[in-house]
């Protein structure tokens, strides 16, 4: 029972006290600029949140390699190429199951992986069919 | 004696000191020279007296024995990347003597084991006891505790060496690269990847003096609380911040990956970084040939002893 005690007890030290300790030593990097943060990136996370969710039909379809073909969204949004990207691709309607895959994957895998890149959609589609030629329909929306 | 047979694997070790052979007296290893003694402890000959500067690497390996090995995962995930960052291929390494130099727990023996390579895998941590638990009903596959800057074999022992990952957590990238060449037979191949001096990596350089001094007990109940929670909240403005100051692991191998790669990422005492012209330069002035980048890891390489 103490011994149990003891153990949650290290267990909370080492969590609030490396947190703390992590927290003066990655204000300390920031401030004194080395690691560098974009104040204009944050504030373009800030904003994404506020103004209302993207959503679109992908219609240029150029292969790219492999399984990959590419997708220009003509418009700038928050990409897994400067942070986490909020955007999910659908097939007909139904999501496709990777999203964030490495373009290697998307080329050399394919089967549904995905990437919201820059201004673009690295993607593959399904069964690995041309997404141009296969009749369906791709459409981005930001979750 | 057939290579695959331990023993023959034991024969290729000498005095690190002096290259004379070594004989088997009892748990130890003896120098025909100078009588200097080298303890086999749990079936581990050891070449070094403590882990010196990689204890981080002692407790993780211990800690997470099996989290990356295939065998244990039931998954390819290690070959694929030891293949996209040496470009060898089962029949390149089939009946090869390879040194797997910083084996770790063994991720990269265990797929080098399986094309059939017979592998001496070195370490300067305690990993080597994951690794000989990991390796120990294998005749193709030896575990030596040994600081690669002072290795016990004679020059030109293997067909290939391989170190994935090990270099830039040594004080000398460069100085420990060229140590380990002269291991290699002419002919033979000599395959590295270190950390490249960009994204994550450089980002994480600025953590080091401060998170290596973290005692690796409290940095890893840290980590197991921090990455589960911050997975969990990737959407969150938060969450996203924090990474871009301290990125953390999210490689989609698994919960107890990220958690082990986070730690690794952040507890070591040295994290070099390097570019490829660098370490392409490292390989032309140990005057190695055919240098090539086998895969999309531009700091991967690979070249050949002429």
């Amino acid at each position: 029972m103490s011994r149990s005690i003891v153990g949650v007890a290290e267990k909370l030290i080492s969590i609030f006290g490396v947190s703390l300790y992590l927290i003066v030593v990655g204000c300390f990097l920031v401030l004194t600029g080395r690691i560098r943060v974009s104040p204009r990136g944050f504030a373009r996370r800030v904003l994404a949140l506020l103004r209302p969710p993207f959503k679109g039909d992908l219609v240029e379809l150029i292969h790219e390699k492999g399984n990959c073909y590419v997708a220009p969204l003509g418009r700038t949004l928050i990409s897994d190429s400067n942070g986490r990207s909020r955007l999910t691709l659908f097939e007909d309607g139904q999501a496709l199951p990777y999203p964030h895959s490495s373009h290697d994957d998307i080329r050399e895998v394919g089967a549904g992986r995905y990437s919201h890149w820059g201004d673009a959609v690295f993607f593959s589609s399904s069964d690995n069919s041309d997404p141009a030629k296969n009749g369906r329909r791709y459409s981005v929306r930001e979750i | 004696m057939s290579q695959n047979d331990g023993e023959f694997l034991y024969s290729l070790m000498v005095c690190p000191k002096c290259k004379s052979s070594l004989t088997r007296n009892g748990e130890a290893l003896v120098c025909s020279k100078d009588g200097r003694r080298f303890p086999v402890l749990r079936g581990i000959p050891r070449f070094v007296e403590s882990d010196e500067y990689v204890d981080s690497f002692s407790f993780e390996w211990n800690t997470h024995k099996t989290t990356q090995l295939d065998t244990f995962r039931k998954d390819g995930s290690s070959e694929d990347i030891f293949s996209k960052k040496t470009g060898f291929k089962p029949e390149d390494l089939n009946g090869k003597l390879v040194l797997d130099a910083g084996i770790g727990a063994g991720r990269f023996t265990d797929v080098m084991a399986r094309w059939g390579a017979n592998v001496v895998g070195i370490d300067l941590s305690y990993a080597v006891e994951a690794a000989r638990e990991n390796f120990q009903n294998l005749d193709n596959v030896l575990v030596a505790q040994a600081d690669i800057g002072v290795l016990p074999f004679k020059p030109e022992t293997f067909d290939v060496i391989v170190s994935i990952g090990v270099l830039h957590h040594t004080p000398d990238t460069k100085k420990y690269f060229k140590t380990l060449v002269p291991y290699v037979r002419h002919g033979g191949a000599i395959a590295i990847w270190v950390y490249p001096a960009e994204g994550d990596f450089v980002t994480r350089k600025q953590w080091i003096p401060f998170t290596s001094r973290i005692p690796d007990r409290m940095f890893y109940e840290w980590c197991r609380w921090f990455v589960p929670y911050a997975q969990r909240r990737l959407d969150s403005l938060l969450i996203q911040s924090i990474y871009r100051i301290f990125p953390f692991s999210n490689q989609g191998l698994g919960l107890e990956n990220d958690i082990l790669d986070t730690f690794d990422g952040y507890s070591p005492r040295f994290h070099g970084i390097h570019t490829p012209e660098e370490v392409e330069a490292w390989y032309r002035e140990a005057g190695l040939v055919d240098i090539r980048i086998p895969g999309p890891w531009n700091t991967s390489m690979r070249g050949i002893r002429p």
